[in-house]
């Protein structure tokens, strides 16, 4: 028993009615006399882990001095000699594993047959309390994912019609003729030595009605301003 | 997103704003010149009738001064009444890109547009008062309740 492997024994943690104080202490209840219940059951999930661990390694260890000693035995057992190879136990061992090959696609088929009903229901408690989109955001690289779409092949799905009766088709016409002042190239590709001098002759005119009105608009402010200095 | 405009970019800021002395004036000008046009066509008309008549005896019509200018001013009521009762604009109205309006917005109605007509024929220089002013108004628009806009808008009746 000296050989068996040292396990890994946590060093002794403090009781566990001594729980680290909070930080500032109500005046209600110390903090000392109310543990986080999160906290212990973790704490006592160490403990099983760790003796779990303990155990598996004392009887891995324990298996392997066995084995030493009893491995010659049990090949005497398996192929014992002057018997036929036909009836040695190995041989019977080897076509059972061999059968039960064969077998286990059909048992799988079954054990999933039986599963199949009850199932959706173990996996709906599992999933419950988890955050699928928050583990999924964390560990799948969805822009990879994205990239092994095939989006030709998403786009041939899809129904054009439907998406255009989406859209304001005149609205975007309109905007578009706006921005590209339609108007403007009809103008200038139809437009006479005429139509474009009334243009001119209409923008100087309203050119000079805006110089007169600031003119006149001073002549006002001057006069308004001489009045009150020529009152006695 | 501005819609589709058939005004020019550079005359979209004016649309709608009240017109001012020199646009007026040169509308008037082409409208007056309208008028001398349609008079001498009158004139012609008249005396190429009097020569089919009586080609022998033809000799062009002369008349004094007065009638001439009652003639000419009578013709101007008829076309300034009939341009601003039926458009709301005359000839030179279109030229300039302008338009008469009602104290509603709408084209003057008729009465409106009679008055309108006889007081820019007997007062022309009431024009001038159009120079200044918020709404540049003359003294005939101030009388009748109109106002003279910028519209570059080619429709005829609104």
């Amino acid at each position: 028993m000296s050989d068996l492997p040292a396990a890994e024994v946590p060093a002794a943690e403090a009781p566990m009615s001594e729980t680290p104080a909070a930080e500032g202490p109500t005046l209600e209840e110390p903090a000392s006399e109310v543990p986080a219940p999160g906290r212990e059951q973790i704490v006592v999930l160490d403990v099983v882990v760790g003796v779990s661990a303990l155990a598996a390694a004392t009887a891995a260890g324990v298996g392997r001095r066995a084995r030493r000693v009893v491995r010659p035995a049990v090949g005497l057992m398996l192929r014992p000699p002057l018997v036929p190879r036909r009836y040695r136990a190995d041989t019977l061992l080897s076509g059972l594993a061999q059968y039960g090959l064969s077998r286990r696609p059909e048992l799988r088929r079954q054990l999933a047959a039986r599963l199949a009903p009850v199932l959706p229901e173990i996996v709906a408690v599992i999933l419950e309390p988890l955050d699928l989109t928050e583990i999924v955001k964390n560990s799948v690289d969805l822009d990879e994912v994205v990239a092994g779409v095939d989006l030709d092949k998403a786009v041939e799905r899809l129904d054009l019609n439907k998406v255009l009766v989406r859209l304001d088709i005149p609205g975007l016409a309109e905007g578009v003729i706006a921005e590209v002042d339609l108007a403007e190239i009809i103008r200038q590709s139809t437009g006479s030595v005429a139509s474009e001098t009334v243009r001119g002759v209409r923008m100087q005119s309203i050119a000079g009605d805006e110089a007169i009105g600031r003119a006149v608009g001073r002549i006002r402010l001057r006069l308004g301003r001489k009045v009150p200095a020529t009152e006695p | 997103m501005e819609g589709i405009s058939a005004v020019p970019k550079e005359a979209r800021g004016y649309q709608g704003r009240p017109a001012g002395l020199i646009t007026r004036a040169v509308a008037a000008l082409v409208d007056t010149i309208v008028v001398v046009v349609l008079l001498l066509v009158g004139y012609l008309g008249v005396n190429g009738a009097l020569f089919l008549i009586d080609p022998r005896g033809f000799h062009f019509t002369e008349a004094s001064p007065l009638p001439i200018v009652t003639t000419a001013l009578l013709a101007m009521f008829l076309y300034l009444f009939a341009a601003w009762s039926i458009t709301g604009r005359t000839y030179g109205c279109h030229v300039m890109g302008l338009r008469v309006i009602g104290h509603r917005g709408r084209r003057p109605g008729v009465v409106v547009a009679l008055l309108r007509s006889l007081l820019y024929c007997l007062f022309p220089i009431g024009l001038v008062l159009c120079a200044g002013g918020r709404n540049h108004r003359s003294l005939q628009d101030f009388m009748v309740r109109t106002s003279v806009i910028y519209d570059w808008q080619p429709r005829q009746f609104d």
